[in-house]
């Protein structure tokens, strides 16, 4: 036991040290992420609130797809968690830096694996715990449950969390044992991509809407009927709600002591098991995960894509190119995004294709250049989605190879504007495509066409250019996992003054297009007032595209020059703080 | 075989190519360096010794361009570091102590991309990463990802990345660290050729008494942020007033009792 607590202690004074001493900005930082986790529990609760109270609306079924929903989110949580703890525990088992340490020191592995088996399950848990807090808050809210609820929840779920969590760690176990440890994070990584585009692709082709098409009723009732069967009698999801359920409805006379003997022993149980296996196959396993992956050859069809770049003229701006684009499609948790992406462009399109607007008691013209024109606003939040996924980390992509660049002869700006063209083309496409393919499902009229395309063409080098430019503000060197980046501080305010510079543009350009629909469909002249404010308002959100583009830029590169200057310490010490706030150290 | 290719040069000659005036550098109350002003002429090696934390590798990040001094300027081959970047980066290739490179691009790709960054033509590049990667004994792993490189073969690559656009002045913070007997020979043999028939002015950082004793042609002893002593080996020698070998030598200099005594 002094082992096991003593092995925790690096990652708890770790975090003490951070607490107290965050470095430049810190203290800030937490209060805005503290501020935003919030907002999103209040935006979680009352979006739950108004779920639960929607069900009820449905006569007859309201109680049913209560309890339904109430299981599924103990089963969806334990599922996220089975997956993010897998990963987790491949690499605090066997792939973290200090684990040679670990291993030479005279610690039993059984210590080393049980600290570890808790670090990782705290590591994977947080997030899932975070989200349904407020969900099973706001169950607790609108059935007015009494003390017994609150007081079991966490129980209930810790028992639920663990037993998911001593599961994936069985499974790396036995996992590592035949596959190379990196082989399998990288597998696991994708498999766990693949099943949520498929969820997201399945979810939305069943096309949800149609629950609540008055025409599609009969047949509802008959899938809401199918929801009576009952669920699986084995699984803790299935005991924690049947635990909780009888406390929510004010059915105390329903409620059984044995759910929470059964959910504690069967956490107990697979923690044995898991501990069993440990024991025999953790050593075994990992040495094998100290073996190398075996030489591995570069070349081929990667090679013969990326001549592509001899196109560029600049020879800093073709070698940046290739080599942003070779690891690109070298790196697993890089290109597989690429299907996220892919499922979300189908989905969007989707969307545009089943949009039945003759439905509604509005003019279709009308509709029509409407949904055309805020569609404009929905490309710019794609556009600013993909920024925020590939160009926003794209200085962080360099990692501690970016001495490479500063001592290279490449001015701080130019290796920037190089990242933001090399991900600017692929955004600019897209993006126009979307908008090219909706305006046609949509049959928007020529001129709110053309106008959207201009204002694609204009708002998306403006979203690429913030992108980089708080990319370089908040650069994350040290990165292990470049997918990780864009759920940073940085990314945060990247996506707020993406979007509020979306609804300044789009809020600035309506005025003209409301004006174009209603004379078009008045067939009324153009008036003078028409002829002054139209071209004033392009020229306004002319200037906001222009300030989009060069502020952030600036200020990520100002950033970028005095980086090393205000993160890295002394000799002895210049492991430490690499993750920057550089102006506001400076200023 | 000739690495740099320039006309040869007379040995340790002419202005200085490396002019540090002044420099320092502070995090935020620390003060890693101290108003350091030194010279290195073309052709010279200049050995830069001192005990962890002394300041040797903040400066060394400076001299690369990597770190900005907090005040002093830094000249090479006659540019401001400060105000014209790009041409002083231009003439000098720069070895870290620590090989982090782009671990999934393989060693030919990497010394394309180098060369890229350095504006060296397509097919002066290829020929000389070709040789260079033949003259480190990484030609047989020029497709492999970085990736599987040991420790020793990722040094041997930054060095060869770093003579790729054939250098004027070399910037090296401890060049024999995860080398083997074989592959340390093999760099200071390097080292020496570069200097002698080259003209390459060289500044090394390093902690290894017996290697900056055999390859540098003069050595500077920095201390808690100043530089300590300047000279040749018998210079030092005359300075601390005894006999000894280097290691004597500089133990004495980097005394807590020695800190006290300034350097005229």
């Amino acid at each position: 036991m002094r082992e096991f607590l003593l092995l925790l202690k690096p990652a708890r004074w770790s975090l003490l040290n951070y607490l107290k001493d965050p470095g430049p900005g810190g203290y800030v930082k937490l209060v805005s992420l503290g501020i935003f986790t919030l907002a999103l529990w209040a935006a979680l609760f009352l979006l739950s609130l108004k779920m639960i109270r929607s069900f009820y609306s449905v006569e007859g079924f309201g109680d049913i797809l209560a309890y339904k929903t109430f299981n599924l989110l103990w089963l969806t949580g334990s599922a996220f968690l089975i997956f993010s703890a897998v990963i987790a525990a491949l690499s605090s088992f066997y792939l973290a830096r200090d684990l040679g340490l670990l291993m030479a020191a005279p610690v039993s592995r059984e210590s080393i694996f049980w600290a570890r088996s808790l670090q990782s399950f705290l590591a994977s848990a947080w997030m899932p715990a975070a989200f349904l807090l407020p969900v099973f808050q706001a169950f607790g809210y609108h059935f007015q449950a009494g003390f017994l609820y609150y007081v079991l929840w966490p129980p209930a779920a810790l028992a639920v969390a663990f037993s998911a969590a001593f599961v994936s760690q069985a499974a790396v176990i036995l996992l590592v044992n035949v596959l190379p440890a990196r082989r399998t994070k990288d597998i696991m990584s994708l498999i766990g991509l693949l099943s949520f585009v498929a969820l997201y692709l399945v979810f939305r082709f069943l096309r949800p809407e149609q629950l609540v098409n008055p025409d599609n009723r009969q047949s509802v009732a008959g899938y809401l009927a199918s929801l009576q069967t009952p669920t699986s009698p084995m699984l803790p999801t299935t005991w924690a709600t049947d635990l909780l359920w009888p406390l929510l409805g004010g059915r105390i006379e329903e409620f059984q002591w044995i759910y929470l003997f059964l959910l504690v022993l069967g956490a107990v149980v697979i923690g044995l098991m898991t501990s069993y296996a440990a024991h025999f196959l953790y050593w075994v396993g990992y040495n094998k995960s100290q073996e190398g992956a075996g030489r591995q050859k570069t070349g081929g069809l990667l090679n013969m894509t990326a001549s592509f770049f001899l196109l560029v003229k600049s020879s800093e701006a073709r070698a940046l190119m290739v080599k942003d684009f070779k690891i690109f499609f070298r790196d697993h948790t890089q290109w597989s995004q690429l299907f996220l992406l892919g499922a979300l462009m189908i989905i969007y399109l989707y969307n545009f294709s089943v949009l039945n607007l003759k439905r509604y008691p509005i003019e279709a013209f009308f509709l029509e250049n409407t949904i055309a024109f805020l569609n404009v606003g929905l490309v710019g939040l794609v556009s600013a989605t993909l920024a925020l996924r590939f160009a926003f980390p794209s200085i962080s992509a360099e990692g501690f190879s970016y001495w490479i660049i500063r001592s290279a002869p490449m001015a701080t700006g130019d290796f920037m504007r190089y990242k933001l063209r090399f991900w600017l083309v692929p955004i600019m496409v897209i993006a126009l495509s979307l908008t090219y393919l909706t305006n046609r499902f949509l049959n928007a009229a020529p001129v709110m066409s053309l106008t959207s395309f201009g204002l694609t063409l204009l708002l998306t080098p403006g979203l690429c250019a913030l992108a980089v430019g708080l990319g370089a503000r908040f650069p994350r060197f040290e990165t292990e996992n470049l997918a990780q980046v864009p759920t940073g501080y940085g990314g945060l305010i990247f996506m707020v003054s993406a979007s509020v510079s979306l609804l300044l543009i789009i809020g600035l350009s309506a005025w003209p297009v409301v004006s174009y629909i209603r004379i078009r469909r008045r067939a009324l002249e153009w008036g003078l007032k028409e002829e002054i404010l139209i071209p004033a308002m392009a020229v306004l959100v002319l200037i906001l595209v222009w300030e989009l583009w060069q502020r952030p830029f600036k200020l990520g590169r100002e950033a970028l020059e005095v980086f090393d200057e205000e993160t890295r310490g002394p000799d002895s010490s210049r492991e430490e703080a690499v993750e920057s706030d550089p102006l506001e150290a400076k200023f | 075989m000739a690495l740099i290719g320039a006309q040869k040069m007379n040995r340790i000659s002419g202005d200085p190519v490396i002019s540090l005036e002044k420099i320092s550098k502070n995090y935020r109350q620390h003060r890693a360096v101290i108003d350091l002003s030194l010279k290195v002429p073309a052709g010279e090696i200049y050995g830069f010794l001192g005990p962890n934390g002394a300041g040797k590798t903040t400066t060394i990040r400076m001299l690369a361009g990597a770190l900005a001094p907090s005040s002093g300027r830094i000249f090479i081959g006659g540019f401001d570091l400060a105000k014209k970047p790009k041409e002083a980066k231009n003439l000098m290739g720069y070895i870290p102590d620590r090989p982090f490179l782009y671990e999934k691009l393989s060693g030919w790709e990497f010394l394309i991309f180098t060369a890229g960054l350095y504006r060296v033509p397509t097919k002066e590049a290829e020929n000389r990463a070709e040789e260079l990667l033949n003259v480190f004994e990484l030609w047989d792993w020029r497709d492999e990802l970085i990736d599987n490189y040991s420790h020793g073969m990722k040094q041997r690559l930054i060095m060869s990345g770093a003579l790729l656009p054939k250098p004027r002045i070399l910037v090296v913070d401890e060049p024999m660290v995860g080398l083997d007997p074989r592959g340390a020979k093999l760099v200071m043999d390097i080292f020496r050729r570069l200097a002698l028939e080259e003209g390459v002015a060289m500044f090394v950082s390093t902690h290894t008494m017996s290697l900056a004793s055999r390859l540098c042609d003069r050595i500077g002893i920095i201390f808690k942020g100043r530089l300590k002593s300047e000279g040749t080996e018998s210079e030092l020698r005359a300075q601390v007033g005894r006999a000894g070998d280097l290691e004597d030598l500089f133990l004495e200099m980097t005394s807590d009792e020695a800190a006290e005594i300034p350097r005229d």
